[in-house]
């Protein structure tokens, strides 16, 4: 097969502030820094990416081209990228397991399910895969993927080097001057990342270590049925006072976030990779994180891993944490350290790598 | 390199042994943990009953638009209004006397 001159990709949806998208963008500068033509096409274009990304409804049937398709929840662009003449290739960023979301979000749960459907029937005609984690990959192997590629994920975390939100970080310290720790979890408020576990360590550890701690859940809503559960459960337990859910915030706010962390919290049960974890690492905050799905592997030996995150386990590995010195210092250093392997400079060259290899392949 | 390995694996046993140690002493046993979950659970009965209700509403104001003669509509609607008032008020004296979080 000739080498192609023009690898364009499909996304389901593309939108602002989001890490599939983001790295979608990352990707399509990157085949056009490698001499192809690239163009992006979503079904749903979000503001602010107009004049970037074409409507789906704009690819034509040229065979010539390759399609990525970037695969992270079932959609009608996956039928489009099925039907399609062009050379195939998937970036796999892993589809929430439906049971985690479908009570909370029925029809999320709906495309979940359609998602694994889709990525099992595109096995067959997709020549070359690359997957965010080793624990992604494996999903893909498990169902018939013959070539696939660990590519992390296109994350720039040179984006919180933004200085962090003086009036932000005053209130911040101004708390933190009052005595008491800060927790911090950032990622969507959904039922998969689970927050209202984090939600029950902190009660836990309020009680038994640390009366005057604090937690920040930052973070965009998905969906406000188990956002409001999260709320209604935090002021059962009297901790609105202590618990902040900030929405989306901007650059410089995130920045004050970390600054002002001594230690991000993760009991999320899903996560294909889960970028803010090496943003924590990056900014040098101790991460304490419940060992699920690919976490293991994105936290490696730069941080925490627990086997149960039972609120008692939780919040005794934070009190270890934060009041021990030596290991606070430690788990920093390691932690940058990981970031460090874990740079947008080295998955850069991991994905030139994957397309030159999936190029040899064909 | 294997979990077990890590450099900080041995933080995960200390703080199983913690957890250990504060059910034992009964600072925080096994039933706080549940009661959470209770109270999880509680809070989550009710934002989900939030969407259902509004689903429901929604259906019946649709069923309205569509056998409510305009003129009358605004009478109905206050009705509807003060109704809805008297029973929300009254189902939220009835959780207060029954005592639910």
């Amino acid at each position: 097969m000739n080498e192609p001159t023009r690898i364009d990709q499909v996304i389901p949806a593309i939108v602002e502030h989001d890490a599939v998208s983001n790295h979608t963008f990352e990707a399509q500068r990157l085949l056009q820094e490698m001499g192809f033509s690239s163009e992006i096409y979503a079904r749903i274009i979000g503001p602010g990416c107009d004049g970037r990304v074409k409507p789906l409804d704009d690819l034509d049937g040229d065979r010539s081209r390759w399609l990525l398709y970037q695969s992270s929840i079932g959609s009608p662009a996956a039928e489009v990228f099925a039907r399609h003449g062009a050379h195939k290739l998937l970036d796999y960023h892993n589809i929430t397991p439906a049971d985690l979301v479908e009570r909370w979000l029925p029809p999320l749960g709906a495309e979940t399910r359609l998602g694994r459907a889709q990525l099992e029937r595109l096995a067959s005609g997709v020549a070359f895969a690359l997957a965010d984690s080793g624990f992604n990959a494996a999903e893909l192997d498990a169902v018939g993927y013959r070539h696939t590629r660990v590519v992390p994920v296109l994350v720039d975390t040179g984006n919180i080097e933004a200085d962090p939100d003086d009036a932000l970080m005053d209130r911040l310290a101004r708390s933190k001057a009052a005595g008491g720790s800060d927790w911090l979890f950032v990622g969507q408020i959904a039922p998969h990342k689970a927050q209202h576990d984090i939600v029950k360590a902190f009660a836990c550890y309020r009680r038994v270590f640390d009366g005057q701690a604090r937690l920040h859940l930052v973070g965009r809503e998905m969906g406000s049925t188990y956002r409001d559960a999260v709320r209604r459960f935090i002021a059962d337990l009297g901790l609105s006072a202590a618990v902040t859910l900030t929405g989306s915030v901007s650059t410089s706010e995130l920045a004050a976030y970390y600054a002002s962390a001594d230690v991000f919290v993760c009991c999320s049960d899903h996560e294909g990779f889960c970028a803010p974890i090496v943003e924590a690492m990056h900014r040098g905050v101790p991460v304490v994180v419940y060992a699920a799905a690919a976490l293991p592997e994105t936290v490696g030996a730069g941080g925490v891993l627990l086997s149960s995150k039972s609120p008692a386990v939780v919040a005794s590995a934070v009190h270890h944490v934060v009041e021990d010195q030596t290991l606070h210092r430690a788990l920093v250093d390691a932690g940058r350290l990981r970031a460090s392997e874990l740079t947008i400079a080295s998955a850069r060259d991991h994905f030139r790598a994957a397309i030159k290899d999936s190029i040899a392949l064909a | 390199m294997a979990r077990d390995e890590l450099p900080f694996a041995e933080l995960d046993a200390m703080a199983r042994q913690r957890a250990e140690a504060l059910s034992a002493s009964g600072i925080f046993t096994p039933m706080d943990g549940a009661d959470l979950d209770e109270r999880f659970e509680a809070a989550a009965v009710k934002a989900l009953r939030v969407p259902v209700l509004a689903e429901r509403y929604a259906g019946l104001r649709a069923t309205a638009r569509k056998v409510i003669p305009e003129p009358v509509r605004p009478v109905v609607r206050r009705v509807v209004r003060v109704i809805d008032r008297v029973l929300r008020r009254g189902f939220e004296a009835g959780e207060r006397l029954v005592g639910r979080r």
